[in-house]
């Protein structure tokens, strides 16, 4: 077995935890659960209208819809078009600096103008990622019904203190990376790099229930798919 | 080292005398709830085969539990391989000595936190605190909570008996430095970052719980909504997280059924905000040592009762809390325990017996709306009852008082009769109410209402209400 603490203390505790836990197992539940059984596939006959309506709308619109609902900002364009794209939102927002992972397409910030750009080469400081406004990564996995954005550290989301610590994250999504549902995640990506799934901006519901856009996260969200 | 309150002399009967009697937290609750159980409702319905998420959640858990001892020792091979070390807690005072070596080592003498409620179990903060270590609450919620010195109330929200006004007054006397601030949500979730941000900077050690960890990977999984998580997860250098045994799932796919099933049974969102998941330490990106601390603490006596040990499939989405009739009226501090509402009353007295804990079972009406919607389908009426049997042949009750109860067991068991007795209830509610309410009863029963509030008997019972109001919401 794995090399637990080797204090005497604690190895007697996962002993005794683990004997506790076998003699405890040895009067069964009165109904005994059967082998695991897969999930229904949605679509069936008997689907109701409203979620076969759902089911037929491409990944790419119900991911929109998702997203537009968490108040995240969207835009859809060409791939030709990112650059113009990413440029004008940016104008839009009083932004003054902005770092991007070294694995970025650089022809996506050609245009956006009168503001500081700095590549995360992995060692800058988390205080000196806190200063930055913004950030702007790629998407390598989404999920439509859920407006998730799922980050795995790939060469252009990067670690994840950068999609954290500025305050206004773009993200870029190419329509050919959403996935449908959640059901399907860990066959798209894979756990060996950290992952953080982001459906929408940072929230709080916890003074009298209203929501808050944006607590510690970054509470502007800006997501780009790209047909 | 048992939370004060679970210790207190008062069990759930007195407790909720005063607590109904707090209009301020009433009002709160309600609206707090019927908003949560709405949105839960909606976003429930859109998922065509909800019912086999449920099924399937609960034949995980099952599985899991079935097997418990073969998953931890997976968890504990795959944790290590990944450059996790792996630390067993047999109970609280075993976990928090743990935990405050750690922090110890390392020379620290202040901590993050993110919201855990197997913390507050092991009543950590308290713990560190007497050995010098300051633990911050990150979650706006407790964060609210710690300041005021108070206890959470409920899962999910655990300031959901703090106003606006009261928070503004708290946070101007304390993380706003004098500033005077607005009553606005916004403005005040704003002077909470600003006052964490440094925390979240300077701190070399987090403490979190664990939402799932899976077996075959080691990978752990924490779901929550502001970012703070995602702070204490990513920013320090050692990061600390504590786990019950029971919170282990086999496998990754496994992991995905419960994100469907969490966000839309706690929030009622189809997605939390932000989900993250780390598989040991991972170089030139967040915390350098990782460190899972698996807890006992009484939950392997849960797993002992063939019936009861359903309680530990349980992912702490708080869903049962928001539909619960009794925990709208009584609040989450009535239950005297970290665990409130009808999760509590089944889980509070297994794991920790006390005599205040014992009462729970009794905190319930049985009308079944908790099973109806819990994620992973536990039966908590049925649990409830055959709690109150061993309660009260373990000795702890008195004698009329299991004929009553065994009564209530035979009405439960046969649903419909059930309906039908609330039914005529309703029917001669006039009669019954001047009986009950006006107070002299006698002999037996009047000492049982002595110490008990009860209900007026309402014009429609729970059940016809929840027909008319609750199922056509899509659940
Ligand atoms: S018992 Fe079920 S509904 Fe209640 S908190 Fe646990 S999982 Fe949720």
């Amino acid at each position: 077995m794995g090399a637990t603490m080797e204090t005497s203390g604690i190895k007697s505790s996962r002993a005794a935890i683990l004997e506790l836990v076998k003699a405890a197992l040895r009067e069964k539940s009165p109904s005994a659960p059967s082998a695991l059984a897969g999930i229904a596939t949605p679509g069936a006959p008997g689907t109701p209208p409203s979620i076969r309506k759902h089911l037929e709308q491409s990944v790419a619109d119900l991911f929109e819809e998702v997203l537009l609902d968490y108040k995240a900002t969207v835009r859809r364009c060409a791939e030709h078009q990112v650059p113009s794209v990413i440029a004008e939102l940016f104008a839009s927002q009083e932004i003054s600096s902005a770092v991007i992972p070294d694995g970025l397409d650089r022809s996506w910030i050609e245009q956006i103008k009168g503001i500081e750009l700095v590549v995360d080469d992995g060692f800058r400081s988390t205080g000196e990622l806190a200063s930055i406004d913004a950030v702007i990564t790629g998407c390598a996995c989404a999920i439509a019904e859920t407006g998730t954005l799922v980050l795995s550290c790939q060469p252009d989301e990067g670690r994840r203190a950068i999609t954290l610590l500025p305050d206004f994250h773009f993200c870029v999504v190419r329509s050919s990376v959403i996935i449908r549902g959640v059901n399907d995640l860990f066959k798209h990506v894979s756990v060996a790099n950290p992952i953080t799934l982001i459906s929408g901006p940072s929230a709080t519901s916890d003074i009298e229930l209203k929501r808050v856009e944006g607590v510690h996260g970054p509470r502007n969200l800006f997501v780009i798919i790209v047909s | 080292m048992k939370s004060e309150m679970a210790k207190a002399k008062t069990g759930f009967p007195f407790t909720s005398i005063e607590q109904i009697n707090n209009s301020q937290l009433r009002a709160n609750l309600k609206s707090a709830t019927s908003a949560i159980r709405e949105k839960r409702a909606k976003v429930v319905g859109e998922k065509q085969d909800w019912e086999e998420l449920r099924r399937t959640g609960e034949r995980i858990k099952d599985e899991v539990l079935s097997s418990l001892d073969e998953y931890l020792l997976q968890l504990e091979e795959s944790v290590t391989k990944v450059g996790g070390i792996v630390h067993w807690a047999a109970d609280s005072s075993e976990a928090n000595r743990i935990i405050l070596s750690l922090i110890q080592e390392h020379g620290e003498s202040e901590v993050i936190k993110v919201k855990s409620l197997t913390t507050d179990e092991l009543d950590l903060n308290e713990y560190l605190a007497n050995h010098g270590v300051s633990a911050f609450e990150t979650d706006l919620a407790e964060l609210i909570v710690q300041l005021a010195h108070d206890k959470p109330s409920h899962i999910l929200v655990p300031a959901i008996h703090k106003s606006r006004s009261e928070i503004k007054e708290l946070f101007e006397n304390t993380i706003s430095k004098g500033r005077v601030l607005g009553d606005g949500p916004a403005e005040l979730a704003e002077a909470s970052r600003l006052y964490l941000r440094q925390k979240f900077l300077s701190s070399k050690v987090a403490v979190s719980g664990v939402n799932f960890a899976v077996a075959e990977t080691g990978t752990v999984c924490i779901v929550e909504s502001e970012g703070n998580g995602r702070m204490c997860l990513t920013l320090p250098k050692v990061l600390i997280s504590v786990m019950g045994i029971e919170k282990v799932l086999p496998k990754l796919d496994d992991l995905a059924v419960f994100l469907e099933l969490l966000p839309r049974s706690s929030t009622g969102e189809r997605m939390n905000p932000y989900t993250s998941t780390w598989t040991g330490v991972h170089p030139g990106d967040g915390p350098e040592e990782f460190h899972l601390v698996i807890l006992d603490n009484r939950r392997s006596h849960v797993l002992a009762d063939p019936v009861g040990r359903q309680a530990l499939r349980c992912i702490r989405c708080s869903a049962c809390l928001n539909v619960c009739p009794v925990y709208e009226r009584s609040g989450g501090h009535a239950y005297g325990s970290v665990y409130p509402g009808p999760i509590g009353a089944i889980l509070s007295p297994q794991l920790f017996a006390t005599e205040a804990s014992l009462s729970l079972p009794w905190a319930s009406t049985l009308c079944g709306a908790c099973y109806e919607v819990c994620p992973v389908r536990i039966d908590i009426p049925r649990v409830l009852v055959h709690l109150r049997e061993k309660v009260i042949s373990e000795g702890y009750k008195s004698k009329s008082e299991e004929a009553s109860f065994r009564l209530i067991a035979l009405v439960l068991n046969a649903g419909r009769r059930f309906d039908l007795i609330q039914q005529v209830a309703t029917r001669l509610r006039r009669p019954l109410n001047r009986l009950f309410l006006a107070g002299s009863l006698p002999g037996v029963l009047g000492k049982w209402r002595a110490a008990r509030q009860i209900p007026e008997i309402p014009k429609e019972t729970f059940r016809m209400w929840w027909r008319a109001n609750g199922s056509d919401n899509g659940n």
